[in-house]
């Protein structure tokens, strides 16, 4: 119990503009695996011979998912936890299956008294283009001994 | 042209009303967690780590954030796909989640710009007591094909 460690984030050593990568292949497994968890099951990430019919030609990976990477990147940059506040994402290009998707999440803003930390988040695919971009408001909290919570 | 119609109608922005709502429960499972921290990388001890989570505020592990926000998509699907492409998502987190919650979403139309092809949802999600969880909006680009 007392073994665990983590690595926590010092609010007053961040500063605007510091940025953690997270990259991973969103295989179609992992599509596949998302649509049972989510229960999003649209034709568009689903059913090859409706999506090839439309603009997108292919099956694209649910954008959701492709957001949800830009928390893998949020947790390197503030570690133990966050308590989430809002966030918001805009989709810029289709996400295709086997691309590999970068997220970046970077400080824009810190509130050291309220613990608050403003970041904007965004994803790249294997060609460096953006597919995605976001704000997310966060709080750091940690264990109990180190703050009242 | 085949006899047998295996193809939905696209919806267009005229063709889903302003105010139609659609709903979407689900229980959130232990094996959601551990798939979604898998899929995304995303594995905050918050979400994974029983004995960090109970000393935090929360006490148990919540579900990440955007394991909730994931299951506003299914109304949004049934409101406006097939022929919509979301371009925008945003939510506000009220409280935590936690394994074993069913949260429950409620989408509805709330927004038709004709001109611009754009249908905007809301999306509310609630616990099984009935308190908003989580509350955000969805913009839907009616534009596929």
């Amino acid at each position: 119990m007392s073994k665990m460690v983590f690595r926590k984030t010092r609010l007053e050593e961040l500063k605007p503009g510091d940025f953690k990568l997270f990259a991973k292949t969103l295989s179609d497994t992992d599509a596949m695996l998302y649509a049972g968890v989510s229960g999003e099951m649209s034709p568009l990430y689903l059913n090859e011979s409706f999506a090839a019919k439309t603009e997108l030609k292919s099956r694209t990976v649910p954008p959701m998912l492709v957001a949800g990477l830009a928390g893998g990147a949020i947790y390197r940059l503030l570690s133990p936890a966050v308590k989430t506040e809002s966030r918001t994402f805009r989709f810029l290009r289709p996400v295709y299956t086997g691309d590999t998707v970068t997220a970046r999440a970077e400080i824009k803003e810190v509130d050291c008294a309220a613990g608050q930390v403003e970041l904007v988040v965004s994803c790249y695919n294997q060609y460096e283009e953006k597919v995605m971009e976001g704000i997310c408001r966060e709080v750091l909290i940690s264990e109990n001994e180190e703050s009242e919570g | 042209m085949s006899i047998l119609q295996l193809q939905e109608k696209e919806k267009t922005v005229e063709s889903v009303p302003f105010g139609a709502k659609a709903y979407f429960s689900k229980t959130i499972t232990e094996g959601d967690v551990a798939l979604f921290a898998g899929i995304v990388g995303d594995f905050a001890p918050l979400s994974v780590n029983q004995e960090f989570a109970e000393k935090t505020q929360f006490h148990n592990r919540v579900v990440p954030n955007m394991l909730i926000a994931t299951l506003t998509w299914p109304v949004s699907t049934e409101l406006v796909s097939p022929g919509a492409v979301t371009i925008t998502q945003e939510g506000k987190f009220f409280r935590p989640a936690y394994v074993g919650d069913t949260i429950t979403v409620v989408g509805e139309v709330t927004e038709k710009i004709i001109e611009k092809k754009i249908i905007i949802v809301r999306t509310t999600c609630y616990n099984q007591n009935d308190e908003i969880v989580m509350d955000g909006s969805a913009v839907e680009l009616m534009r596929v094909r």
